[in-house]
């Protein structure tokens, strides 16, 4: 069936861009060299981002209703609603690493031309979850442990992470070459993935201040479900907007590439204006 | 009031800060990649300046 879906009438004719295609995105499905074509990227990623944007909003919504309404701990009283906030930037922090490392496997194996971009684009997004899970843990830890900071190995091994999403991010910046750059960060990525495992059984091999996993575990969740659904859902609305803001940086990085693909042609025709909008290297 | 109430409101202040942070700097870069590359098109192959 042609599934055509609307956003609604009127912002259809305001907007004929919306229109929907499902069977568009299921032919691309099955086409898997399509993906690999930035222009249907950037067509897919214009008609998903404004269903992206509003999930996202209506998650967090919703996630912060429960992050309020959810009842106090026995023991952390109120604070512990930093967790709704906490844990789900923990977990993204995790996800876009692993993102990243599967573009990095695309990047390497298949030569997937959007792998390169998705590497680039996840990184700073990667990092700035990371920083939030520190920060907020901090935070988290105060008035908790007596202390906003202690070596111990869940802490360390994700202050790591951001260590490694931050040398990630200058190595991007390091080769001017966007090609060459994206071989090395791959590999770069693929060897600090050995810190994902660390980080999530860091609570498990090691004596850790830092309780044990509450939610993946093989017995089950140890959280109450009234604490459990806002957590779930915090945790949705942090992926959905990373997925909004990964698709958006993909694009901005498709449009950096044309940029400089472009300026490259024309000062190879002799437009001394593109001279400007080309790395050093090549104008010396 | 609440106990605590500064470590949990210093938390979601910085959270929002870094969050809005980094969607304000897509959206920076997704205007500033736009302009460029319709400039550079008018300027030189599509007189229609469509990217």
């Amino acid at each position: 069936m042609a599934g055509t879906f609307v956003a609604s009438r009127s912002r259809e004719r305001a907007n004929p861009g919306l229109q929907f295609d499902f069977e568009e995105i299921r032919d691309l499905k099955l086409n898997f060299t399509a993906y690999s074509n930035p222009g249907n990227f950037v067509r897919i990623a214009a008609k998903l981002l404004p269903w992206l944007w509003a999930s996202t909003a209506f998650a967090f919504v919703l996630g912060l209703l429960g992050t309020f309404a959810a009842p106090p701990d026995y023991q952390q009283g109120e604070t512990v609603r930093i967790m709704y906030i906490h844990v789900p930037a923990a977990w993204t922090a995790m996800l876009a690493y692993t993102f990243m490392a599967v573009s990095a496997l695309g990047s390497l194996v298949w030569r997937h031309p959007l792998s390169d971009a998705s590497q680039k684009a996840a990184a700073p997004l990667g990092a700035a979850f990371t920083f939030i899970c520190l920060a907020t843990g901090s935070l988290w830890g105060k008035p908790m442990w007596g202390a906003y900071w202690v070596w111990d190995a869940r802490l360390t091994s994700v202050l790591v992470l951001f260590l490694i999403y931050l040398g990630l991010i200058a190595l991007w910046q390091t080769i001017e070459d966007p090609n060459r750059a994206a071989r090395a960060v791959s590999i770069m990525t693929l060897v600090g993935f050995i810190n994902i495992p660390i980080v999530k059984f860091s609570v498990d091999w090691w004596n850790t201040l830092h309780q044990p996993a509450s939610v993946f575990r093989m017995e089950g969740s140890a959280i109450a479900g009234a604490m459990l659904w806002p957590l779930i859902v915090m945790a949705l609305a942090y992926t959905l907007l990373f997925v909004a803001l990964h698709v958006m940086a993909v694009r901005n990085e498709i449009m950096r590439r044309r940029v400089r693909r472009f300026a490259i042609t024309m000062a190879a025709e002799g437009e001394p204006a593109m001279a400007c909008m080309l790395p050093v290297e090549m104008t010396s | 009031m609440m106990q605590h109430g500064g470590f949990i409101t210093a938390t979601f202040l910085v959270t929002g800060t870094v969050l809005a942070g980094m969607i304000a700097a897509v959206l920076i870069d997704y205007r500033v990649q736009r302009r460029t590359l319709r400039r550079l098109l008018l300027g030189h192959s599509d007189p229609r300046g469509r990217v």
